[in-house]
């Protein structure tokens, strides 16, 4: 029931296959990593996409598109990285997310009993979000990292809780419950956004708080109560800037980085002076000097995007993030059970508001707040839990395909609708 | 590869990509739109998508008629709220009464907020898991329900025999007459007018104010082997809520808020 997805698989193919092409050759010598990536790309696009679109009736399009903007994320670092490593390293990551984007289907179509298991994952999530503080060190000014392996392995809780606790929140406010019900599922997310940030993690605190307080009026639809929570987050906001001088430091960069554009606004500006010497078209893979920019193959990979490819590709790309959004929001309307439909509703929010941080803090229209662009920015967590993320909307989307021919068999519509 | 010539071939590559991003975005957005159409169309042709069954209720409250069909998606809320996803307009029905949920062993109905649930002993529950053919009784109206989703739990009924036809009168039209709100006689049979074999009575032409009951069905035998228990009921009559006589149910009024006329199946059109 849904539209032929081959040409827009091929456009995805041939772009993977003539970036990497083209950045193989952009040294003095053959780069054998490139022309790797160079078939491995399109082949992984298509054998998941096949693979996947046999095994279950997922929506094709959110996946192929999924997996060009991981794809963009890998051809922009092999492009822009100072070594081989960087760009390696976010391929494996790319292809574990693979792996973890099969789970999350897989597990969202077996999983039944939500409201038995929310009550321990809730305290799952709250275990792992606390275990920074015991056991993880302070970094880039969060101290929400914990070491694996030094110096090769580390990895973020909060990234990996988001669709957890998505699910808990999805199974706390399922089937329109009243508001009494759901304060113990309304005190969950408190108490995540609390010790996120004790940790001084303010954009996923941001991205938690924003999150909840969506999926609450979806769910309930009561206006006065998603104001009022609103409310309440801005006074926080009010206090955090009282009371946290790095938050105020914050605020200051972003009304005029300009003041101070060799040391505290160097990272704003550089980024800015990228964005517009890209232009329209772009300077061309591998000719623009994105590294200038402090985190530019993490927090500011949209601006090093918009410099060696352009605005008109830039903006193409925020249309992906659009597009996915969009379906997911239809896989969310036709879910079956309020439990699915807020688990979708949830996953897409989550992923609109990450991309819409990350991006307004790059063009200088938010505050920067350090969270990553969704599936591009370089970061092994982030890109695995997202691969999660859509997975698990991949599944919801399956179940309603099901769901949806056995209504067109019950009804021997079959002829009418295909016309 | 020289620097001279790779700076060329990525000056020239840097328009493909951007149109072959462009014709990734409308694609992508013309199937977005494409399968958007064609869901709402289904939506349209078939406004039953996502019912799983339906309540049928075996005895008439206030608003509420025996025969009376209320579907039933695959999770929802039983009340008399407009909100509620199973709207059952009886006073013995609260506004939020019962939450229910499918799961793969049936049904299961969970009272809400200490709400009256009995099953079909009479006894007094706060939980129950229903299958296909299972009843009911929420607030004061009894209910059968009908489950379409395959490998449902299924109750197997007693087969009527021959004498139980008569009992049937849900498909006996001359068993509703028609009766005036301020508690007159009966008017006519069937559509609430004077009976005139010379005049084609129209689609939907009631006086105002007039209301239709049905006529008082006989207490069935209680002998064993006699009728299902689903017309075992009280056969005094209910006023009805209104009559939508001759007129085709119309499938959009599954998606308005007020689904009631869609499934008054003592509807002689259907």
């Amino acid at each position: 029931m849904r539209s032929n997805t081959r040409l827009l698989l091929s456009a995805v193919m041939i772009f993977q296959f003539l970036s990497m092409a083209l950045i193989a050759f952009s040294g003095e010598t053959v780069s054998r990593q490139a022309l790797i990536l160079a078939a491995a790309l399109p082949l992984c696009t298509m054998l998941a996409s096949n693979l996947l679109g046999r095994l279950w009736p997922i929506d094709r399009a959110i996946l192929i598109l999924v997996l060009l903007l991981a794809s963009v994320g890998v051809i922009t670092l092999s492009a822009i990285a100072r070594s081989e490593v960087t760009p390696r390293t976010h391929a494996i990551y790319a292809a574990a997310g693979l792996f973890a984007m099969t789970v999350g289907a897989a597990f969202i179509r077996l999983w039944k009993s939500w409201k038995r298991f929310a009550l321990p994952l809730a305290v799952l999530c709250l275990l792992a979000l606390f275990s920074p503080m015991v056991l993880g060190q302070e970094k880039y000014g969060a101290r929400n990292w914990i070491t694996v392996i030094p110096g090769l392995l580390t990895v973020q809780p909060s990234e990996f809780i988001k669709p957890v606790m998505i699910m808990v929140l999805a199974a706390g406010f399922s089937n329109r419950p009243r508001f009494v019900k759901c304060l113990p599922t309304l005190a969950f997310a408190a108490m995540c956004c609390g010790i996120l940030l004790i940790e001084k993690d303010l954009g996923a605190v941001l991205l938690y708080f924003l999150t909840t307080v969506f999926m609450f009026y979806a769910a309930t639809s009561n206006a006065l109560l998603t104001l009022s929570g609103l409310a309440m987050g801005c006074g926080a906001a009010v206090l955090a800037y009282k009371a946290l001088p790095y938050v105020q430091d914050r605020i200051a960069i972003w009304i005029n980085p300009w003041s101070d554009p060799q040391d505290v606004g160097y990272q704003l500006v550089q980024a800015l002076i990228a964005i517009g010497s890209g232009g329209l078209w772009g300077m061309g893979l591998g000719l623009g000097s994105p590294r200038n920019i402090p985190l530019y193959h993490s927090d500011f990979i949209f601006a090093s995007i918009a410099e060696e490819f352009g605005l008109i590709f830039a903006v193409c790309l925020l249309a992906v993030y659009v597009i996915i959004i969009l379906r997911g929001l239809i896989v969310a309307m036709n879910a079956r059970t309020s439990f699915h439909s807020l688990t979708a509703f949830g996953l897409v929010v989550l992923l609109g508001l990450q991309t819409m941080l990350i991006v307004g803090g790059n063009t200088k229209l938010l505050p920067l707040t350090g969270v990553t662009l969704p599936l591009v920015s370089y970061g092994g967590s982030s890109l695995v839990s997202m691969f999660f993320s859509m997975g698990l909307l991949l599944g919801i989307s399956s179940m309603n395909a099901e769901d949806e021919a056995r209504d067109i068999e019950q009804l021997a519509l079959r002829e009418e609708v295909m016309a | 590869m020289s620097s001279d010539a790779y700076e060329l071939i990525a000056l020239t590559a840097r328009y493909i990509f951007a149109a072959l991003m462009l014709l990734i975005v409308f694609r992508a957005a013309r199937g977005a739109l494409v399968d958007s159409r064609r869901a709402s169309r289904l939506r349209r042709l078939s406004p039953m998508t996502g019912v799983c069954g339906e309540f049928v209720a075996l005895d008439g409250g206030q608003r509420v008629r025996r025969g009376m069909r209320f579907p039933v998606i695959r999770e929802g809320a039983i009340g008399s709220s407009r909100r509620a996803d199973v709207r059952i307009r009886d006073a013995s029905v609260r506004r939020r009464h019962a939450l229910f949920q499918l799961a793969d062993d049936g049904l299961h109905v969970r009272s809400h907020a200490g709400a009256r649930l009995r099953d079909r002993d009479g006894r007094a529950v706060r939980e129950l898991t229903l299958g296909d053919g299972d009843e009911i009784v929420i607030g004061g109206v009894p209910l059968l329900l009908v489950l379409n989703v395959p490998d449902a739990p299924r109750r197997v009924h007693p087969a009527p025999t021959a004498q139980d036809d008569d009992d049937d009168d849900l498909f006996h039209p001359d068993g509703w007459e028609a009766e005036r709100s301020s508690g007159s006689d009966p008017v006519s049979p069937i559509f609430g007018r004077e009976a005139d074999p010379f005049r084609e009575p129209p689609l939907v032409d009631r006086p105002r104010g007039q209301r239709l009951q049905p006529r008082p069905a006989p207490r069935p035998s209680r002998n064993p082997g006699d009728i299902s228990p689903i017309f075992d009921t009280d056969p005094s009559p209910a006023p009805s809520d209104g009559w939508v006589s001759g007129r085709r149910p119309d499938r959009r009024a599954f998606l308005d808020d007020d689904p009631d006329d869609l499934f008054r199946t003592d509807d002689d059109s259907l």
